[in-house]
C-alpha cells in the first residue's frame, strides 16, 4: 500500500508555548483541506482529548491519548488510518517528546515572544537536529512564533528573532494572538465551526491557518511550489 | 484554494521514518537533557518463561489438604496420561474419579 501519512509533531520542553493551540489550528485546517486527521495527545493534561470529548468536531478528525510508553504504538496506528497525524506533548523534557521527533516528517517548535520559549526551545532544535543526525535523515523543524500580539512589534521580539535567525533556525510561520484562536478551545471546535456571531476575527485567524499549513506543505515538499512534473505522465 | 497542489504538497512523503534503534535514540535523547525514551511497548515476557511451561498454573481452587500416597505405576501412569491428554489438575482426575466411585456406590 502506497499511503503515506505525514506526522507532524509540535514540541517545545516549555509549556504554554501554543503547542496545543498550533495543533488545533492545523488538525482544522487540514480537515478542512480534506485531509484524514488524527491527534495524538501525548499531553498529560489531555487538553485536546478533553476538546474532542466536548465539542463539534468534524468527524474526520480522532483524537487519542498517548504516554512515553504507547506513543510508538499510536504513531503506528495513526500513520496507516490517517493522512496527517499530529502531536502534541507535554512542556517538559519528556521522553514521550523524543519519540514524537524520532517519528516525525516535520517537527513545529512553538515559541511565544519569550526569552525563556527561545531558550527551551533552542533545547529541543538541538534534540531533533542531533535526532536527524543520528539517523541520517532530515527533519525538517523551526520555529513558529505563537501569540504574537497583532499590533506591535516589540524591541523584545525582534531581539529574538534576531537570535533565532543568528543561529540558522528557520522560522515556519507567525500565528497571531485571536480570540478566534482560544474560542476553538472554549467552543470546543475547529476554526471553520466557529459561530461567527459570537467570535470575531475569525477570517483573519482561517487566513493565519491557511498560511500556517501552506508553509508546512512547502517544508515537506520544497519542490511543491513549481508544477508537478509527473502529473503529465500521472 | 488550491486543493490538488495541497494534496500533492503532503503526499511527498513516500517513506515514513524509520525511528532509530532503541539504544542510539537513548544516546540522542540523554546528551541533549532529554529522558532516554522508554522501551517500546511490547508485550512484556513473563520472567521464567521455561519454568512456567513446565510448572501447571497455580489458580485457587479450594484444593489445600496434601495427600501422599504410593500407588502401583499403572495407576500412577493412568491418573498422569488422563491429566496430560485432557490437561487438567491431577486433583482433578482424583476427583472425578472418587465421584464417579460415589455414583456407582449411590446407584448400587
Amino acid at each position: 500500500m502506497s499511503h503515506n501519512a505525514a506526522v507532524i509533531a509540535a514540541a517545545n520542553s516549555k509549556g504554554g508555548c501554543g503547542k496545543s493551540t498550533t495543533i488545533l489550528i492545523l488538525a482544522g485546517e487540514y480537515a478542512a483541506q480534506g485531509f484524514r486527521v488524527h491527534i495524538i495527545d501525548a499531553d498529560p493534561k489531555k487538553r485536546l482529548i478533553r476538546w474532542a470529548q466536548a465539542g463539534v468536531k468534524p468527524e474526520s478528525i480522532t483524537v487519542s491519548e498517548a504516554t512515553a510508553a504507547t506513543i510508538r504504538d499510536e504513531i503506528e496506528k495513526a500513520r496507516a488510518a490517517a493522512d496527517v497525524v499530529l502531536i502534541d506533548v507535554e512542556g517538559t523534557a519528556n521522553a514521550a517528546l523524543t519519540l514524537a521527533v524520532a517519528y516525525a516528517n516535520l517537527v513545529i517548535v512553538p515559541a511565544t515572544i519569550s526569552p525563556p520559549d527561545v531558550e527551551d526551545g533552542l533545547q529541543t532544535i538541538k534534540l531533533i537536529q542531533d535526532m536527524g543526525h543520528a539517523a541520517r535523515r532530515a527533519i525538517p523543524h523551526g520555529f513558529l512564533w505563537s501569540n504574537v500580539p497583532p499590533a506591535i512589534r516589540s524591541r523584545e521580539m525582534m531581539n529574538l528573532e534576531a537570535q533565532v535567525l543568528e543561529a540558522k533556525i528557520p522560522v515556519i510561520a507567525r500565528v497571531f494572538q485571536r480570540s478566534a484562536f482560544a474560542a476553538m478551545f472554549s467552543f470546543a471546535t475547529t476554526l471553520d465551526e466557529l459561530p461567527p456571531l459570537e467570535v470575531s476575527g475569525t477570517e483573519k485567524a482561517k487566513a493565519d491557518a491557511i498560511r500556517l499549513t501552506d508553509a508546512i506543505d512547502l517544508m515537506i515538499n520544497p519542490t511543491a511550489a513549481e508544477p508537478a512534473k509527473d502529473e503529465a505522465a500521472a | 484554494m488550491n486543493e490538488p497542489l495541497k494534496r500533492r504538497n503532503l503526499a511527498a512523503i513516500v517513506t515514513p521514518p524509520q525511528p532509530l534503534p532503541d539504544d542510539a535514540l537513548a544516546a540522542v535523547a540523554s546528551r541533549n537533557g532529554f529522558p532516554a525514551a522508554v522501551p517500546p511497548s511490547a508485550p512484556i515476557a513473563p520472567p521464567v518463561a521455561d519454568e512456567s511451561q513446565r510448572r501447571r498454573q497455580r489458580q485457587p481452587t479450594g484444593r489445600d489438604h496434601q495427600f501422599n500416597v504410593r500407588l502401583r505405576k499403572d495407576t500412577l501412569d493412568f491418573i498422569y496420561a488422563q491429566a496430560n491428554e485432557r490437561n487438567i489438575p491431577i486433583a482433578q482426575v482424583i476427583e472425578e474419579a472418587t465421584d464417579a466411585l460415589r455414583r456407582q456406590q449411590n446407584g448400587r
